[in-house]
């Protein structure tokens, strides 16, 4: 191989991707040629030259990354992509249908959110707890005090409520949000009560405190469905039809 | 039981989140401003939520990523009402300035940075998510959509105009930061 021929492969990225007889071929030129030894040492400092530059002027990404969370959760409109900033007359209008769209339908799509959420925790309490689906649960206090630490930090879970014990724990996730789901039992009785961060669920998927503190239904399944947000936590109790609501009460009255 | 959106979520906190560091840094030097450059990011990042269920695990998730950032940027920029800022502001935020307390080295930054903001929007691109990213050129010429050949060749060009504007001016002082441009761009042969 000739000096000119090895110019065009001494780029760190190209060579690498050489196949095994050009790479060989290059080797044998670079042992004897300084001056190509050099010239790949010139494109090494290049490369940490530009890697040094890009990096250290990277800016902090903490702002953003709650941007994305907040947007993915659809909690917050998404701000608009630089191209829209030129076009917000057209864009103003457009909100503004969909704003007088939105106002129409908002109390169907509270509902329905609210009922999906019942709806998901039903549906893991029935899988869970009443059909006993193997799951890895936790039971050890520590640990169970762990996960509260990990999904709702801060909250003071009680160990026991309206006479059931605190028995076991796990996460798993309603609608977007991830949940601790704890069972409460006595005998044969057991209920599910799920923590969430009010933030990580759909706006109007439980009923505020000015609105209605608790809400009771008595589903399909038997069971009855309980649920409230209170300072930025959700709960929601699943389990017998005496038995939810009365765990929902003292659970308003503890947290 | 982990419903699947809860799943997904999880998946896509640890998969895909991580990037976003590595997606601004590229989208700065593509918009030549933040506030474009995070918009560019939060759509990636929005469109890659709407995706997920098209990526597939064990593949590389930060190729993934770079291919929806680099197909919006084609998108949208190439459009004659999209404002194109090709001047990259040249102001340091606080965050820079801890980083490069030195003033010399905060001078040498920005001055490789608006080298790097002189190469052509290709050969930017090819640049760094070939030697910032670590991005295998194959990927590259996955991501924007032409042969490894003309990847390979837009590599070669960028380092070579790089070489040519970081070259120190005939007559400046020989100082420490002479010496570390020296160092990537003196002559062959040297």
């Amino acid at each position: 191989m000739r000096c000119r021929e090895a110019e065009g492969l001494l780029a760190p990225q190209i060579s690498e991707s050489l196949d095994a007889a050009t790479q060989r071929d290059l080797a044998l030129h670079l042992d004897t040629c300084a001056a190509c030894r050099a010239r790949l040492q010139q494109e090494y400092e290049l490369d940490r030259l530009v890697m040094a530059a890009v990096t250290q002027e990277a800016p902090a990404t903490d702002d953003l990354v709650a941007r994305i969370e907040h947007a993915i959760e659809g909690t917050r409109r998404p701000r608009p992509f630089f191209f829209l900033q030129r076009r917000w007359p057209a864009f103003a209008g457009a909100a503004a249908v969909i704003l007088l769209v939105a106002m129409a339908v908002s109390r169907f799509t509270a509902a329905n959110s609210m009922h999906l959420l019942c709806q998901d925790a039903v549906d893991d309490h029935h899988t869970e707890v009443v059909l006993h689906e193997p799951r890895h649960w936790h039971t050890n206090s520590s640990d169970i005090a762990d996960l509260v630490r990990r999904t709702v930090p801060g909250t003071q879970v009680p160990q026991t409520v309206a006479g059931l014990s605190l028995q076991k724990a796990r996460i798993c996730g309603l609608l977007q949000a991830t949940a601790l789901h704890l069972v409460y039992g006595k005998g044969s009785q057991q209920v599910s009560v799920f923590f969430m961060l009010q933030r990580e669920l759909p706006s109007d998927s439980l009923p505020s405190q000015a609105a209605a503190n608790r809400l009771h239904e008595e589903t399909d399944s038997g069971v009855a469905v309980a649920s409230f947000a209170q300072d930025g936590m959700g709960v929601v109790v699943v389990g017998g039809p005496e038995i939810a609501p009365r765990v929902a009460d003292q659970l308003a009255l503890s947290l | 039981m982990i419903t699947p959106d809860g799943h997904r979520r999880v998946r896509f906190e640890q998969e895909a989140m991580q990037y976003v560091c590595a997606l601004l840094r590229t989208a700065r030097r593509l918009c030549g401003n933040r506030e474009s450059a995070e918009d560019l990011v939060q759509e990636t990042m929005l469109r890659a939520w709407k995706a997920f269920d098209q990526y597939q695990e064990q593949t590389n998730c930060k190729a993934w990523l770079f291919t929806i950032l680099m197909n919006l940027w084609n998108e949208h920029h190439r459009k004659p009402w999209v404002r194109h800022e090709a001047a990259v502001q040249d102001d340091f935020e606080p965050d820079q300035q801890a980083v490069a307390s030195n003033s010399d080295d905060r001078v040498f930054i920005h001055e490789v940075l608006a080298c790097i903001d002189r190469l052509t929007e290709d050969q930017r691109a090819v640049l760094l998510l070939s030697v910032v990213e670590g991005l295998a050129l194959r990927e590259i010429a996955e991501i924007l959509q032409v042969p490894i050949g003309t990847v390979m060749s837009r590599l070669g060009r960028a380092r070579a105009a790089l070489r040519e504007y970081l070259r120190p001016s005939p007559g400046a002082l020989a100082g420490a930061r002479e010496r570390r441009l020296c160092d990537a761009v003196k002559p062959k042969g040297y």
